[in-house]
């Protein structure tokens, strides 16, 4: 069997998905709405449980192999090889849990909660509900990268919630060049040519009605800058800007981007007080790492040589506690 | 390899009973969440969850990978630590039994020094030897 730190995660080709087919605005929608965009961030919300525990093991592993480490004799030692090893094995999974954690949170807790809610509505033009697709498939397929490679691999690309331009607005070179390429976007009517942003849904025919507010659509206005826009003269109309755009970058969220996770050592580790250490001088017979050699009884000898005095007749008298033969 | 009595330090038994006293106490929450069993069941999502076309199947697909390689690793873990627990307990007593042991010795020879042997030797214990 595989050994699950070394197995792979991500295998084939990231998902492309096809360009086109997925049926009409009526079947995409409801094939949207047959997702559990909320299991998907259950899965997300265990991964944040086991980074949180994952990291109270690390520290505490960290502290004990630096305890452990402080002694020179125990260097090459079983007992300090295994706490690495574990350390190495908590620092891995630590990584490969915040990675996991991220993807599925951006999956299911950003980008399928807006691509439901921003669903071609019933009666929109068919190229434009190919280009969704498209869209939230180019989404999936950055999303692919973030996974890890395996336990204790790393991930293509970063996370999605540091790595915000991967969700940025701006299209992915395929949708972009499906757009340029596509001649009905170039030769059609001008109602095709009113993309709305991020989603490309022409303005005249998707969801006049809803979303935000003008005024929200106004606050919006440095994120539009970054926006799939193909003409800097269309607007989208009012209320066509989403409630939550989760793949817009704006300067706020770049200046508060999370610092890349850090597996150092804690400055101040939250863990309680070790043993105190026995007055200077004492010295006990044999290391840990000599007890955890498979020499169990090498503090005394194999074959007391016979005494030859009272006092080396009671250094190598048997023990008190001992039976009696 | 160590020498006995020579590569020891002052706190090797005391190090290795806390800290596995430290580890143990890690495992000692077997249903907190995000222990190996409550992860594995929250992160078993259904593929249906991701969506129904390919690409969404093929995410899902890769998510239960990942599900499945991080709970086993994840497992592994603590059973490694529960290991390394036991093997430092088991060499907490092994130096601990050295240690009193040299200590009865070393007892028996300054009472042997500050008492002098008596005629006849010292007793086949090792006992005290009282001196009048």
């Amino acid at each position: 069997m595989t050994d699950p730190r070394h197995a792979p995660i991500r295998t084939g080709n990231p998902p492309a998905g096809a360009l086109s087919g997925y049926g009409d605005a009526d079947k995409v929608r409801d094939m949207l709405r047959g997702t559990s965009p909320a299991d998907v961030a259950t899965a997300a919300s265990a991964y944040d449980d086991a980074t949180r525990r994952l990291h109270e093991l690390r520290d505490l592993l960290f502290h004990l192999v630096r305890r452990h480490g402080e002694d020179p004799a125990a260097e090459g030692s079983p007992s300090l090889a295994a706490l690495r090893r574990l350390l190495a094995d908590a620092e891995h999974l630590l990584a490969a849990a915040r990675a996991m954690s991220e993807a599925l949170r951006a999956y299911g807790g950003e980008i399928l909660p807006w691509y439901i809610e921003h669903a071609p509505e019933h009666g929109a033009v068919q190229d434009d509900v190919d280009q969704y697709m498209r869209r939230l498939n180019a989404r999936i397929t950055e999303l692919w990268h973030a996974f890890p490679e395996k336990i204790d691999g790393a991930a293509d690309a970063p996370p999605p919630k540091r790595r915000t331009t991967l969700a940025s607005a701006s299209p992915s070179p395929d949708a972009k060049d499906d757009d340029k390429s596509s001649p009905e976007h170039h030769n059609g009517n001008q109602q095709q040519q009113q993309i709305v942003p991020m989603i490309g849904i022409p303005m005249g025919g998707m969801g006049g009605g809803r979303g935000g507010s003008g005024s929200r659509s106004r606050s919006r206005k440095g994120t539009r800058r970054r926006m799939d826009v193909p003409s800097p003269s269309v607007k989208p109309g009012p209320g066509l800007i989403p409630d939550r755009e989760p793949r817009i970058l704006t300067p706020a969220a770049e200046t508060a981007k999370k610092p890349a996770p850090k597996l150092t050592a804690p400055l101040k580790p939250s863990l309680p007080s070790m043993p105190p250490a026995p007055e200077p001088g004492w010295t006990p017979p044999v290391s840990v790492a000599d007890s955890l050699t498979p020499k169990p009884a090498a503090s005394a000898p194999a074959e007391p040589a016979p005494p030859q005095s009272p006092i080396a007749e009671a250094l190598s008298a048997p023990r008190e506690d001992e039976p009696k033969s | 390899m160590t020498e006995p009595n020579h590569g020891g330090t002052a706190h090797d038994h005391e190090f290795a009973r806390g800290a596995a006293a430290l580890l143990r106490r890690e495992l000692a929450r077997p249903s907190t969440p995000g222990s190996p069993a409550d992860v594995t069941v929250r992160t078993n999502t259904p593929a249906a969850a991701f969506g129904s076309w390919d690409a969404a199947g093929a995410l899902a697909g890769t998510a239960a990978r990942g599900h499945a390689e991080f709970t086993a690793a994840y497992r592994l873990l603590f059973s490694e630590i529960r290991t390394a627990a036991e093997a430092l307990e088991r060499s907490a007593e092994t130096v601990q039994d050295a240690e009193d042991d040299n200590v009865d010795r070393v007892g028996r020879v300054r009472e042997l020094l500050d008492g002098g042997p008596k005629a006849g030797g010292a007793s086949p214990d090792g006992g005290p030897q009282e001196t009048s």
